[in-house]
């Protein structure tokens, strides 16, 4: 992250009295085992194509990333969250399918 | 009423007489708050306003009187509204000192910058420190820069010589046509000029044209010939050689 909009972006955290900036990270994005946060914010030329929250994510999947534009104009969020689907008329063929292709049981390809 | 400085300006309280009064112009709104919150957190400065371009500042600027104006150069046309912001507030504030903020650091940008009237840049890469710290240096009339782009402007200021050494006025050419035929004597192309200078390679090429209307020649060789020739003429000592 280029140092202007990380600064911008300590500085604004660093107001909020319920936000804690538990760590300043100049490299690539990685969720730590050690200290994984709340929320992890990086930046990318283009946040709605942006593959570090897959990664990070996939690493805490608690947590919520913010990926800011270098520009400082556009953002995204991400988040994981539980989708649910019903399975009806329910067969051991459908619970071996559920188990086998979660959400895509039953979907035509 | 006037304040302690004697004119109109707002009275902003500090604690100091040192307070830098800026005024924050950036398109982006991310960026505009960002700094003006980064700024304001600092005891030394007091951010009197903001502005998203060129119009709103210049509106700012009499008002307001700012010591320093930081122009964010993410700012779409940024360079022309620090020249505007220049060529307009000398006459309201000749005190005013412009910053250049995000400015990549290149010989080429930041000799535009200087020829712009600006007083100081932080370089692309800089932190927000950084930018406080080169904005008290430009207060204190002091530019912070690498020795690569201190060289780069005693070279530029040799290069200038040339022209104030009266050689193209005796041409006839207007200032701007002195600039790029200057360059074209060193070698530059259409294209490297209209970098250099800041303008639209069709109005370099507007320029060369009425260089060699001028100048009476038919070629770009030639127009640099007619200028070295200027040159010897004018420069005392030189052509008694």
């Amino acid at each position: 992250m280029k140092p202007k909009l990380r600064d911008i972006l300590a500085d604004a955290i660093g107001r909020e009295p319920d936000m804690q900036l538990v760590e300043v990270s100049t490299g690539s994005p990685s969720a730590s085992s050690d200290s994984i946060p709340d929320v992890m914010i990086c930046e990318s030329a283009d946040p709605l194509e942006a593959i570090a929250p897959t990664e990070l994510l996939r690493a805490a999947p608690h947590a919520r990333v913010l990926v800011i534009a270098g520009t400082g104009d556009r953002a995204a969020v991400y988040e994981l969250q539980p989708i649910r689907r019903e399975l009806s008329n329910l067969s051991i063929n459908a619970v071996i399918d559920a188990v086998r292709h979660g959400l895509a049981v039953g979907r035509t390809p | 009423m006037s304040n302690e400085r004697g004119d109109d300006r707002p009275v902003v309280e500090t604690m100091s007489d040192l307070i830098v009064r800026v005024l924050v112009v950036a398109e982006v709104r991310l960026y505009r708050e960002g700094i003006q919150n980064a700024l304001a957190a600092r005891s030394q400065f007091a951010v009197v306003g903001a502005a998203a371009n060129a119009d709103e500042a210049l509106k700012q600027i009499p008002l307001l009187r700012p010591d320093v104006v930081i122009v964010d150069m993410a700012t779409r046309q940024s360079l022309e509204i620090a020249r505007a912001i220049h060529e307009q507030a000398s006459g309201i504030t000749p005190e005013v000192k412009i910053v250049a903020f995000g400015v990549e650091e290149l010989e080429g940008d930041v000799l535009t910058c200087a020829e712009a009237g600006l007083s100081g840049y932080v370089p692309f890469d800089a932190s927000v420190d950084d930018l406080a710290d080169r904005v008290e240096s430009v207060v204190r009339g002091e530019l912070l820069c690498t020795p690569k782009i201190a060289a780069a402007l005693f070279r530029k200021m040799h290069g200038r010589r040339d022209p104030a050494d009266g050689s193209s006025d005796v041409l006839g050419l207007t200032s701007r046509e002195r600039e790029v035929l200057v360059l074209l004597n060193d070698g530059f192309s259409n294209k490297e000029i209209a970098t250099q200078l800041f303008i639209e390679v069709c109005t370099v090429k507007n320029h060369v044209h009425h260089i060699l209307d001028k100048l009476q020649v038919s070629s770009r060789a030639q127009a640099v010939m007619k200028l070295s020739d200027a040159r010897r003429v004018n420069l005392p000592g030189r052509s008694a050689r």
